[in-house]
């Protein structure tokens, strides 16, 4: 089975922040982008995998409105990275409260994950055809090398 | 109650011999490759539940069990009493997956409740994460890790049936000494509840889950220091 990149993770994470030219302050684990660095950030550091109750942390009262081209892409790298789990999926996965924290910014609400990744892509083209669709065209662009 | 040993259908016996949740050390398993010098070993099995079971003549036995001891394990227990724990290796040594010490407290738990009588077998499973690949959520007491030093407990699992089943959440996040309690509180009641050859679940199903529940008082400590910050939240804290 694969290994989780997280260093790409981490990146792809870094590139939706909107950084100090358009945040005066930065809010840090109050910030949906913000809170997802320092998951990722906390993997790497720590090689976990898992956070106990972390999806519960995502925070839902950042209302910044984010770059949704490049978050599309950040969650077709995360969803790339996913293990496909299955029914051993695990809503504390660092993979899975990133997805959370991603979600939440292109769709204001959170989208509930069944353990397979493509399954996912094509709930969220239901709900929002535009962003599904940047974000399958990434993720396909991902899964075919 | 007694020793897990068994005759054939051949006169031979199958002995059951138990290990650490599964955790053999090398000096444990430079042992059991001597013993074949010692008794006639005929052939070995590992076991679904840990265990390892070794075929021997009956005139081997004493020597088997002396030669067993001397290692540092010991026969596997048999009828209704709490059996030997199976356990998850997850602790940090072991698992990458592992929130927490399964593999320290499994080892706990057997050594204090192994072979302790009940009305009925009493099977009890810790997994270090809520893959539960030891199965916890079919065992009469199954233990998941949901964090350092933090466990959830399930109870009335049945696995190894016709009519498997799932145990019922109880508890989550106690301290693994807050386990141990519960786990004491559980048996007392089952003893108490139950009827001779009665599973837990059965007696769940006749009596409610909620006589099985200890009030907190029974768990807590009211001498118990706050808890710390988990480990995730120490490192947000320090951002």
């Amino acid at each position: 089975m694969k290994e989780i990149n997280v260093v790409s993770i981490k990146e792809a994470v870094q590139n939706c922040c909107k950084g100090h030219l358009d945040c005066a302050t930065c809010k840090g684990k109050e910030c949906l982008i913000g809170f997802a660095k320092l998951v990722s950030d906390y993997a790497a550091s720590k090689k976990m995998l898992s956070i106990p109750n972390g999806l519960k942390m995502v925070p839902t009262q950042d209302y910044k409105t984010y770059d949704p081209h490049i978050v599309a892409a950040a969650l077709a790298v995360i969803n790339f990275e996913c293990k496909n789990c299955q029914d051993s999926h695990d809503d504390n996965c660092i993979i899975n409260i990133i997805r959370s924290a991603l979600e939440v910014t292109l769709l204001g609400e959170h989208l509930e994950f069944t353990g397979n990744p493509l399954t996912y892509v094509m709930n969220l083209a239901r709900i929002n055809p535009e962003i599904g669709e940047r974000v399958m065209q990434e993720y396909k662009l991902l899964k075919n090398g | 109650m007694g020793h897990a040993i068994f005759e054939q259908r051949s006169g031979i016996l199958g002995v059951a011999v138990v290990t650490a949740c599964g955790v053999i050390r090398p000096e444990q398993l430079a042992g059991l490759g001597e013993l074949p010098k010692k008794v006639s070993v005929l052939g070995m099995k590992l076991t679904t539940r840990q265990t390892l079971i070794f075929l021997i003549n009956e005139a081997d036995l004493t020597v088997f069990q002396q030669e067993i001891q001397k290692i540092g394990l010991q026969i596997g227990v048999f009828g209704n009493i709490v059996r030997n724990v199976k356990g998850c290796a997850g602790s940090d040594q072991w698992c990458r997956r592992s929130f927490g010490d399964a593999f320290g407290l499994g080892v706990r738990i057997q050594e204090q409740f192994m072979n302790q009588p009940a009305p009925k077998d009493f099977k009890i499973s810790t997994a270090g994460c809520p893959r539960g690949c030891t199965d916890p959520y079919c065992a009469d007491f199954g233990v998941i890790a949901v964090g350092a030093d933090r466990f959830d407990i399930y109870l009335g699992g049945r696995g190894g049936s016709k009519v498997p089943r799932h145990g019922q959440r109880i508890l989550e996040q106690i301290s693994g000494e807050q386990v141990m309690k519960v786990l004491d509180f559980v048996l007392q009641k089952y003893r108490q509840l139950g009827e001779e050859n009665e599973r837990l679940c059965r007696v769940i199903d006749r009596c409610g889950i909620d006589s099985f529940i200890p009030a907190p008082d029974v768990y807590i400590d009211e001498h118990s220091q706050p808890e710390e910050l988990d480990d995730f939240s120490a490192f947000l804290a320090g951002q």
